[in-house]
């Protein structure tokens, strides 16, 4: 459980407000004071900047202060209460400070509550977070349980931006109302490990036009699988960035691997980056970068990769005409590799540079042979640099800059160095 | 290569800017004012004094050339990558936000009153990223501290009666443990 909820924790974004970095001294001032003396709008831009904690703590100031804060939209990090005496009195506060500010509750990250005994406060505070007009929603659930239930008024939050949900089930939506004014500006949609009924994601989709980023971070693969082909059909015009990421396997620790055989949960990553016009019928039209999270070594997954998700409608529109990059991480020597490589290296004609990057020095040799093996049969392809390269100095690839839209291609990497290059040609 | 469009900025005690159109422009309130042609004879600027001006001008003039370089760096990782060369545009580009980041921290390290001045400036001339770094600064001086100790910083007069005051740490007592 603790390897998934901390995969989950970090697809999170990153605070905006933090208990970190240089501290002032208290240096003692015997001018003027001049800060009072700063309109509003500047001191509530300085309040809402402060951990929840020294934010409230400006009301104790002076009146004028105590009108700022109460005047200051909200942002609140559960993580920021801490250190509390106890998940009660960190609830206790939560909701003090939920139901007791007047004014927008702008960003609101609740990570730490076991919601599984707090439900009443679930139920309240949904709808205050409804009325408040939250914009940057991330609502975790600690477990047990894994798939608490989410209360539907989180769908009536019209002002969301951002929501990222954790450990929940998703409200039924049928009998919800639909349509492009439900969630107007929701950029980016993220569920981590929260059961997702196909209908209801195709209901988020259709209320959300403004949707650039969604994010499946699922346990069950062969879910987000079918998830994909049910994407297929969904009008989102918006959306740029589709991630479907794989978290460790419920029960099983990291450190279970070798007792598992071939099921080890060694994760690799099959990074497919795709151009523009992806066949409107197989897959959601305006997506320039789709990311999967793949174990190579479950012959099965591969299978399915290829079929369904690459194969969504006859032709594989987007591997024939479209893919021009291609990078694959953690590179074993597998069997199931070496085919799923050739399946893309056959077919796609536009591939113009596939990268494979091993985990280690000791597996130079395999990675070499792996290429060798991948030149004989025919590219289809024109010219396609294949470059095999070692170990990656930096993490380039990681949820938060797959999700983040200021990065032109999140997956440029940094290598240690090139081991291995040539231009393959085909016909 | 033609050289870069300038302007002229008129502070409120009449001293005169020049500066790139680039830099100018990261203040929307000019950047509206060049759309609008209000530029002959120089953009003034009545809320802004010299000092003050030169200050926000200083960081305006080192964002704007690190955001050229950055786009130029930008161009040339999309021409690498499509090449096949593996470009190192990306580590650059990160260079040149750790050195951007250093200048942002010493910029603010500055008395009170000059942080309060560039607050000012930087809400009239709506250059956001200012904006941001001046309230982050602020903010910082505050955090981590009693309600005591932040007045003391800023000279922040206590007009709570001692029972208010009471009052309000009781009402927010989760704030104070």
């Amino acid at each position: 459980m603790d390897a998934v909820r901390r995969c989950v924790l970090g697809c999170l974004p990153v605070p905006d407000v933090t208990r970190v970095g240089a501290l002032s001294a208290a240096d003692d001032h015997d001018g003027e004071d001049r800060i009072s003396t700063l309109p509003d709008e500047l001191l509530r831009e300085v309040v809402s900047r402060l951990p929840i904690k020294d934010a409230a703590r400006t009301a104790a100031l002076s009146p004028r202060w105590r009108r700022v804060w109460h005047s200051t939209a909200l942002v609140l990090y559960d993580a920021h209460l801490f250190p509390s005496s106890s998940e009660d009195a960190r609830v206790a506060a939560i909701r003090r400070i939920l139901a007791g500010h007047p004014c927008p509750l702008r960003t609101v990250h609740l990570v730490y509550c076991c919601f599984g005994v707090h439900e009443r406060e679930l139920d309240e505070w949904s709808r205050l977070l409804a009325a408040g007009g939250v914009q940057d929603l991330v609502f975790i659930s600690q477990p047990p349980p894994v798939d608490m239930p989410l209360p539907a008024d989180i769908l009536r939050c019209t002002e969301l931006r951002w929501l990222y949900l954790g450990f929940m089930d998703f409200p039924d939506t049928r009998d919800l109302p639909n349509g492009a004014g439900v969630l107007p500006h929701l950029r980016e949609f993220v569920i981590l490990n929260t059961c997702i009924e196909s209908r209801d994601l195709d209901h988020m989709l259709a209320s959300s036009p403004e949707l650039e980023t969604l994010g499946l971070v699922l346990q069950c693969f062969l879910f987000w699988l079918s998830m994909a082909v049910e994407l297929a059909v969904v009008d989102a015009p918006c959306l740029e960035r589709l991630i479907m990421w794989h978290t460790p396997l419920l029960g099983f620790d990291e450190s279970d691997d070798a007792t598992l055989g071939a099921h080890e949960l060694q994760i690799e990553h099959t990074v497919i980056k795709a151009d523009t016009k992806v066949s409107p019928s197989s897959m959601v039209p305006s997506v320039k970068i789709l990311a999967l999270k793949v174990n190579f070594s479950v012959s099965t997954e591969v299978r399915m990769l290829a079929s369904s998700s690459l194969r969504s409608s006859g032709p594989i529109e987007c591997v024939y005409y479209h893919i021009k990059k291609m990078v694959l991480h953690n590179l074993r020597g597998d069997i199931s590799e070496i085919a799923f490589l050739k399946f893309i290296t056959q077919r796609a004609n536009e591939l113009r540079k596939l990268t494979l990057v091993l985990p280690g020095e000791a597996l130079i040799e395999v990675g070499q042979d792996q290429v060798r093996a991948l030149a004989i049969p025919l590219w289809a392809s024109k010219a396609c640099m294949v470059l095999l390269v070692g170990p990656i100095v930096k993490r380039g690839w990681n949820f938060h800059r797959a999700s983040d839209l200021s990065i032109y291609d999140p997956f440029l990497l940094e290598h240690e160095h090139e081991i291995f290059c040539l231009v393959k040609k085909g016909e | 290569m033609a050289s870069p469009a300038m302007v002229t900025l008129i502070s409120s005690d009449d001293a005169r800017f020049e500066v790139t159109e680039a830099a100018a422009t990261m203040s929307q309130t000019i950047r509206h004012m060049i759309e609008d042609g209000c530029t002959d004879g120089g953009i003034p600027l009545p809320n802004v004094p010299a000092r003050t001006l030169a200050k926000v001008l200083e960081y305006c003039n080192k964002h704007a050339a690190a955001t050229a370089a950055e786009s130029s760096a930008a161009g040339g990782a999309a021409a690498g990558s499509d090449s096949g060369s593996s470009s190192s545009a990306d580590s650059a580009g990160k260079d040149d936000g750790v050195d951007l980041a250093s200048f942002d921290k010493a910029f603010v390290e500055v008395d009170t009153d000059t942080l309060y001045d560039l607050l000012l400036a930087a809400n009239y001339l709506d250059v956001k990223t200012l904006l941001d770094l001046c309230c982050q600064k602020v903010a910082d001086m505050i955090r981590g501290k009693t309600p005591e100790q932040i007045r003391q910083t800023f000279g922040i007069k206590n007009d709570f009666s001692p029972e208010e005051e009471e009052k309000i740490r009781k009402e927010n007592q989760w704030a104070f443990e």
